[in-house]
């Protein structure tokens, strides 16, 4: 017996049977995991993995040309984020903000606390929660695969006015979505009480 | 109880509740126990390895990703120009229509006597960084009868160049010429006329003989003495010869009929044109005019002289032409084009003169 366990998507709590390896708790009524026993290493690992590939594959998406608009015979190449700087710059004060900050800020937290969640440890206990609440608010506001979404549909619906090409980054923001999202998805907060 | 508690505060809730059962002091209700199953998602069961050597795909993507954006992979030549004519950083260097270089960066000289051009070369494009190559800043340069905004609506502007000859040493450093190359020897021929009243004629006019477009008025001022109207016209190419002794310009208006209603938008927005009619008879080249109030009564049925042309023939041989023809596949921009048919048209003018 291991204690008592809520099942992360319905609330109801349940008495923990002991796991072999291998093996998964699921809850009695919505059939959510609860928990699981891997075969090796801590559970955490694979979220820690895939929020570290995310972390590094952030810059190149951000840093990278993401677009190589030719309009009329004029080349422009912009990143993410000198796109988000020209648009300040400009005087696009609102709409720069919050590309800055859902495009970035927000992202960045995101894989930073899942990072910390997973394997960094930084933070007491107690503040861990905090951070994985934090987390789940700013995960909502991280919009990367919506900004992807919208780089798609201007992709097709412009095309045909200006041309286009896309560049380095959308290959690294692309996969830097994915692994984002494959971290939290396999992030277990169960985890966060686990070993301390 | 905590059933339908929110994700979120699920898990404070263990934090502070059930984590530790032993603290719970009131006695403890009949919670369900979990089911246990076999993990179907084999994927998290599997090895730390498949998980850092995903870790470690995504570091070496991302490290390639960098490296080939980064690092250019063509060679960087440097072009001096007295004028930079707008040109800016990521402007295309191009060669027979198509793009091979790209401006990097462009510096004003430590002297201030012009600019320098970095271009990083296409590593299909290298071929071109040798000696005696030309280049030049392409740019709208007739805008013909009312396309003057040409030059912001089709925007860009590039550099041109042609090649110097195959066995030419390598070379990364190139004096830019002020003008492309088809122009350089440029046929074209400013000449001045002066009217007592510009009659609303405007740069960008077009001159026309026989309603033919020959050339553009490029500037409209008053003289010195406010006097006249000083109407300065390029003439293009083999037009030139019309510009002799004796050759009478004046402003025509289109006549509307508004009877049969307006046609063309010609007449609604570019209306007046700068009419031209050549002496009858040999003359000397001459480039000022004093511009006729009204038209010559008789011109249109102005005859071609025998030997039109003659006072211009000294310059017949026009190295422009020898390079035009390498010219016009690298230009494919709607101004060239403008220019090409202009240029046919004068060329079967010109015959039929003769
Ligand atoms: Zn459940």
């Amino acid at each position: 017996m291991s204690g008592f366990k809520a099942c992360h998507c319905c609330g109801l709590v349940h008495r923990m049977p002991t796991l072999g390896i291998g093996k998964v708790a699921v809850c009695s009524r919505c059939d959510t995991p609860i928990h699981r026993q891997r075969a090796a290493g801590k559970s955490t690992l694979p979220t820690a993995a895939a929020a570290l590939g995310a972390f590094i594959l952030f810059w190149p998406a951000i840093l990278l040309p993401i677009l190589d608009i030719e309009r009329l015979g004029h080349h422009h190449e912009s990143s993410i984020v000198t796109g988000t700087i020209q648009l300040i710059s400009e005087g696009s004060w609102f709409v720069g903000f919050v590309v800055l900050l859902f495009s970035i800020i927000f992202p960045l937290l995101k894989i930073m606390m899942l990072l910390e969640l997973s394997v960094l440890g930084l933070f007491h206990r107690k503040h861990r929660a905090v951070t994985y609440r934090l987390m789940e608010s700013a995960g909502k506001w991280s919009m990367m695969d919506v900004l992807l979404l919208a780089f798609l549909v201007m992709l097709i619906k412009v095309g045909s006015l200006v041309q286009f090409q896309v560049g380095p980054a959308i290959f690294a923001f692309v996969l830097c979505v994915a692994m984002s999202m494959l971290a939290s998805l396999m992030f277990d907060p169960h985890a966060i009480w686990e070993d301390a | 109880m905590p059933f339908g508690k929110t994700r979120e505060n699920c898990a404070i809730a263990m934090n502070n509740e059930y984590h530790d059962a032993d603290r719970v002091e009131k006695p403890v209700p009949d919670f369900p126990t979990a089911v246990v199953r076999d993990d179907r998602i084999g994927l998290l069961n599997k090895s730390n390895w498949l998980f850092l050597a995903l870790t470690a795909a995504c570091l070496g993507f991302a490290l390639y990703l960098g490296y080939t954006s980064t690092v250019p992979d063509g060679e960087l030549i440097t072009v001096h120009f007295a004028d930079g004519h707008g040109l800016k950083a990521e402007d295309a260097l191009r060669f027979r229509g198509i793009t091979i270089g790209q401006v990097e960066e462009i510096r004003l000289r430590d002297d201030l006597a012009g600019v320098d051009v970095d271009v990083r070369l296409r590593p299909d494009g290298e071929a071109v960084a040798r000696e005696g190559s030309v280049f030049w800043v392409e740019r709208p340069q007739l805008s013909l009868s009312r396309m003057s905004g040409l030059e912001t609506v089709v925007g860009a502007k590039y550099l041109g160049v042609i090649p110097g000859p195959a066995d030419a040493p390598q070379s990364s450093e190139f004096a830019g010429q002020e003008n492309p190359p088809r122009l350089r020897q440029s046929s074209d021929v400013s000449v001045l006329v002066r009217f007592k009243d510009g009659s609303g004629i405007e740069s960008g006019d077009a001159v026309k003989f026989r309603g033919v477009i020959v050339g553009e008025v490029s500037d409209v001022r008053l003289d010195e003495n406010f006097q006249f109207v000083e109407v300065r016209a390029q003439l293009v190419d083999r037009a030139k010869v019309l510009a002799q002794t004796g050759t009478v310009f004046w402003v025509e208006r289109p006549k509307v009929n508004f009877r049969d209603g307006i046609r063309g938008l010609e007449t609604l927005v570019g209306g007046k044109y700068l009419a031209l009619m050549p002496n009858p008879s040999d003359g000397l080249a001459q480039t000022e005019f004093e511009g006729a109030e009204k038209p010559p009564t008789n011109w249109q049925d102005w005859t071609p002289f025998s030997r039109i042309g003659d006072a211009w023939s000294k310059d017949e041989k026009n190295p422009a032409d020898a390079m035009s023809g390498e010219g016009e596949e690298v230009n494919d921009r709607p101004a060239r084009r403008v220019l090409g048919r202009i240029r046919e048209t004068i060329e079967a003018l010109d015959d039929a003169v003769n």
